[in-house]
């Protein structure tokens, strides 16, 4: 098995062109470690997000490639890619984006149920739990506060024991207090599920708590 | 252009998918208001104008009217223009008849008596002669040629002894070829002549009249007042003839405009649900942009006019080009419909009236309808969008996704989560919008199927059927009331029926006659039942044995058996009577007197049951009695319908037969069952075309629903789609998932409209029995067009899925998820 979890070579992705071509992301190579805690940290426009959604087979580069366990995403056709994407990855938005019409448990069951399998009832009650939200699981997500809200993303992207969680800003929506709650929740878990968490951020203090931190600036990739 | 119309312009030229959407309902909606309207006072305009063509244009005519009360008449107030007509002579040809008549100028006009050539007779010894009556008289000659006319004066007790006189030729009238099939020609003299040969005593016009200011009037009104005008003068309403053709062309039955507005009404109705629904869910997505604007400072009036104007802008376009469309549909389609459908003489000037566009289709006050009732309908769907947009607040627009207030805090939900369960709950997520979309999707559906359960009803071959039991039918052709010709009374035919034992022997050794089966009538007055200040007329049916099971079938009050009414004393009614005397019932005696060629006697029947009988037994008679009774009643066989039963294959040699045989008789006719199919097919078929076509474009006013339905469900969620396939959604799936959705809808839409369509079909199918309507008699599942439905919902229904996900997969993933807006 290698010892990356994620890898990018010489990936590119340019928006427009001309004069007026951005470079999102520009010839940038980069590895992440099986396990722990990744920051990618960059300031607004730097390309973080570009990266995160390549890295998550979102979207597709210019040229390069991701490799995920080894595996180059993008030679999967799109129908093989969104198997692949909803086994190994987590992800974890900004706005949580949950769907208003599931409650709790089925937005967190959603993922399992789109892969045609049954939910590990007792992994997941012992995942609210942990992250709080036991008693809301049957609540509409337009009844909880931010904060629970974001809880809830994070228990829907760990629920299919994606060996990757993908986050992007996930605590830009939420107060400082709750900010370091999250975090440190997220932390806790992929520490105890062994899964390797890439989280993108633009705050210094949040990519101090993570193991390891990278550093985007105008597209490119900056070890640390 | 201020701000606001800035704005509404801007949004107007964003919202381009939506616009056409709401323009292509607009639009039909105007077509249809135009169309209908337009196409209903064409064909009115159209049969005025080709009676008043084809027919003298008088609305009533007095026979038999002396010089004094010709004089009173012409000064009566209710009298627009009066003309007189006297009979002179007659000259004497063979097999037929030729009237020498003067008209005063005013009749003239009034019958239309227009001149081939020369000029109308002047002087005492002039004369107008036509072509025809030359032929006749074996004489060839012109204008200002010398005749030698013989001629019978008309005198009160007949014809006078033949004279003959030179008579100068001033003018050559038409002959038509009516006139040459009768052998029926009438020449016209002068007054000098006419005054000559009758003295004043014994002149007995014919006046025909206009009713003053009968415009506004209906056919019944004018009626009304020729006959009181009649009883005042004295005039026997014997001698009251109405100029039928031309009052029921000219003065329209109210019931008609009731009609047209109705169905103007359910335009309407779908216009507005559908222009309604189309601004209602696409406001959903506006709404956070009408958010933005009131946080920039716009008032909620200034939101309100901004929604009122974009809507307005979309109608003040789509409105022209449904009147553009609207224009040149109504004009093919009344000339199809005259050219499909309109293949008797009056069908054919009405045609060629439209086609020369000599009547102005076209009316003003159409146009100025159907864009001020369009105007309305847009205005009247933009009101909830505007209260929707200009009540929220901005922090409230901000998170509006459409959902109406949802007081739900938990759902119980699905322990594992499938393709299903999330469309499940999307579905759910807005009941009500959900529920409403259905119904209106539906409503276009149900009234399909009502349409097309009366239209399948209305079965040529069944309606023939229930009126004519066999291939053939052998009728007398008696005529009621006319003085002219008491000898076509039923009473005096009866004496000498044609219909007798000779004619029986001769028609039953036709090859492939089978069997002949004879019913009786006989004219009756009702003694408790008037008709104005004289009694009731109507008939007794009399049956023979082979249809004692058919009579008894269609008993619907009562009981009673054939053998039963063998008696004489008991009578069976027909329910149509009812209508007449709602309050006889079994039980009651009805006393009538019977008209039985011998003079009239009285006679008492206790009605013993009411029957809902077919045509093919009563003939349109108001009671039923065994024929033997009738017979019987009568002292002589009353034989008036003979039903023939043919061999299959030998139908068209028995009737090519029968009608050698019926050739010289006077008094009888002969209908055949297929002409009596070929005349219910093109009636049904005439309306059935009408109706499929008006169907069709309130159908694509529903469909203009269903596809704004469809893409703005997918519009509104495209960012929550984006996360879906984040998380793991494949595109199949998505697919499947639309797909399911809109199974939803289309089993939504079928179920409402087969299940309440076909229950309301029935209804209405059982009121058009019940009142005779299109002589529907049996219920008929309509099969094919339920098949057509459900097809043509799940095709559109498949074709949408296709074009949303077409419109879906512009947008890349990530541009989906990063924006909310």
């Amino acid at each position: 098995m290698s010892e990356w979890i994620l890898e990018t070579v010489d990936l590119c992705k340019y928006y427009g062109s001309g004069e007026n071509i951005v470079k999102a992301i520009d010839h940038t190579t980069m590895h992440i470690q099986r396990g722990g805690f990744t920051a990618i940290v960059g300031r607004s426009g730097s390309g973080k997000s570009t990266l995160l959604h390549m890295l998550g087979a979102l979207d597709r580069p210019d040229s390069g490639k991701v490799l995920i366990e080894g595996k180059d995403v993008f030679s999967l056709k799109d129908e093989q890619l969104a198997v692949f994407r909803r086994r190994k990855i987590g992800f974890i938005f900004q706005d949580f984006n949950l769907i208003p019409s599931l409650n709790v448990w089925e937005n967190i069951v959603l993922p399992i149920g789109l892969d045609k399998k049954k939910a590990d009832r007792g992994f997941i009650l012992d995942l609210a739990d942990k992250i709080g939200i036991r008693d809301k699981l049957s609540s509409l997500p337009n009844t909880l506060s931010g904060g629970q809200q974001q809880r809830v993303a994070i228990a829907r992207a760990l629920a299919s024991r994606p060996a990757i969680i993908l986050a992007d800003e996930p605590t830009g929506s939420l107060d400082s207090s709750t900010e370091l709650e999250v975090i440190s929740l997220m932390k806790a878990c992929v520490n105890e599920y062994g899964q390797t968490l890439v989280m993108i951020t633009h705050d210094e203090t949040i990519s101090q708590m993570a193991d390891r931190a990278l550093v985007i600036a105008d597209g490119k990739v900056v070890s640390r | 252009m201020n701000t606001v119309s800035q704005t509404a312009w801007a949004n107007f030229k964003q919202n381009k998918g939506k616009n056409a959407l709401t323009g292509i309902a607009v639009i039909l909606t105007t077509l249809l208001l135009f169309v209908i309207p337009t196409i209903g006072f064409g064909e009115i305009d159209a049969q005025k104008a080709a009676v008043n063509e084809m027919y003298p244009t008088f609305h009533g005519m007095y026979r038999d009217v002396d010089e004094d009360t010709a004089a009173e008449l012409r000064h009566r107030a209710e009298v627009e223009v009066m003309g007189l007509r006297q009979d002179v002579a007659q000259i004497p040809i063979e097999d037929g008849t030729v009237l020498m008549i003067y008209v005063d100028e005013t009749a003239q006009g009034l019958g239309k008596i227009g001149l081939e050539e020369g000029y109308l007779p002047e002087r005492g010894n002039e004369i107008c002669v036509s072509e025809g009556i030359l032929e006749q008289l074996g004489i060839a000659a012109g204008v200002g040629d010398t005749i030698r006319v013989p001629f019978q004066v008309i005198e009160p007790d007949g014809l006078g002894l033949e004279q003959s006189e030179d008579l100068v030729i001033t003018g050559i009238l038409p002959t038509t070829k009516e006139q040459k099939e009768t052998n029926a020609y009438f020449a016209l003299v002068s007054r000098d002549l006419m005054e000559a040969r009758q003295p004043r005593e014994s002149r007995r016009y014919r006046a025909m009249f206009r009713v003053a200011g009968a415009d506004d009037m209906t056919k019944d009104a004018i009626e009304e007042i020729m006959e009181d005008m009649a009883a005042d003068l004295g005039v026997p309403e014997g001698d009251v003839v109405s100029n039928g053709d031309l009052l029921w062309a000219n003065y329209v039955d109210p019931a008609f405009y009731t009609g047209v507005v109705c169905v103007l009404l359910i335009v309407v109705l779908a216009g507005i649900m559908t222009i309604c629904s189309i601004y209602y869910i696409s406001m959903i997505y506006k709404v956070q942009e009408y958010g933005k604007i009131k946080a920039l400072g716009a008032t909620k009036r200034q939101v309100r006019q901004m929604v009122f104007r974009e809507g307005m802008l979309v109608a003040g376009i789509a409105i022209p080009v449904g009147l553009a469309l609207g224009t040149v549909l109504s004009k093919m389609g009344l000339r199809y419909l005259w050219m499909s459908f309109g293949d008797n003489a009056q069908g054919k000037v009405m045609a060629q009236i439209i086609s020369q566009g000599r009547i102005p289709l076209w009316k003003p006050w159409i146009y100025i309808m159907a864009v001020a009732v369009t105007l309305v309908t847009v205005a009247v769907s933009l009101i909830r969008p505007m209260q929707i947009a200009s009540k929220i607040t901005p922090v409230e627009a901000m998170r509006y996704n459409g959902d109406m207030k949802i007081r739900q805090e938990k759902r119980k939900g699905h322990r594992e989560m499938s393709l299903t369960a999330l469309t499940g709950a999307n579905l759910s997520r807005n009941k009500k919008r959900t529920l409403l979309t259905v119904v209106t999707l539906s409503l276009t559906g149900i009234l399909f199927m009502v349409l097309s359960t009366v239209l399948s009803c209305a079965d040529p071959r069944e309606i023939a059927r229930a009126e004519m039991f066999d291939d053939l039918l052998i009728s007398v052709e008696s005529r009621s009331g006319d003085k002219m010709h008491p000898e076509r009374e039923w009473t005096a035919i009866c004496k000498d029926d044609p219909l007798n034992e000779d004619l029986e022997k001769e028609i039953g050794s036709i090859p492939g006659v089978k069997k002949i089966t004879r019913s009786s009538e006989l004219h009756v007055y009702l003694k408790d039942l008037m008709d104005g200040d004289q009694f009731w007329r109507d008939s007794i049916i009399g049956i023979p044995k082979e249809y004692a099971a058919r009579m008894e079938d269609s008993i619907v009050q009562g009981d009673v058996t054939y053998e039963e009414l063998y008696q004489g004393d008991k009578i069976l009614m027909d329910k149509n009577m009812l209508h007449w005397a709602p309050d006889w019932k079994v039980g009651d005696t009805v006393d009538m007197i019977l008209e039985t060629g011998d003079g009239q006697t009285e006679r008492s029947f206790e009605i013993a049951a009411v029957a809902d009988m077919p045509e093919g037994l009563r003939h349109y008679a108001g009671f039923l009695l065994p024929k033997e009774v009738v017979d019987t009643l009568c002292g002589r066989p009353m034989d008036y319908y003979w039903s023939v039963d043919t061999e299959k294959d030998q139908t068209e040699n028995a009737e090519q037969s029968l009608r050698a045989i019926l050739e010289g008789q006077e008094f009888l006719g002969l209908e055949t069952y297929e002409e009596r199919v070929a005349y219910n097919e093109k009636n049904s078929g005439f309306t059935s075309q009408i109706c499929y076509v008006f169907m069709a474009v309130l159908g694509g006013i529903g469909i203009m629903n269903l596809v704004n339905t469809m893409i703005n469900s997918i519009y509104v969620r495209r960012r929550e789609l984006g996360i879906l396939q984040a998380i793991g959604l494949s595109e199949k799936q998505m697919v499947r998932m639309l797909q399911l959705e809109g199974m939803f809808y289309t089993a939504g839409t079928l179920g409402l409209s087969l299940s309440i369509g076909s229950l309301a079909g029935y209804l209405v199918f059982l009121y058009a029995r019940e009142n005779g309507i299109l002589g529907i008699v049996g219920y008929h599942y309509p099969v094919w067009q339920a098949a057509f439905l459900t097809a043509v919902v799940f095709v559109i229904q498949l074709a949408l899925t296709y074009l949303v996900m077409r419109i879906f997969r512009r947008q890349s993933m990530i541009e989906r998820i990063r924006f909310s807006d």
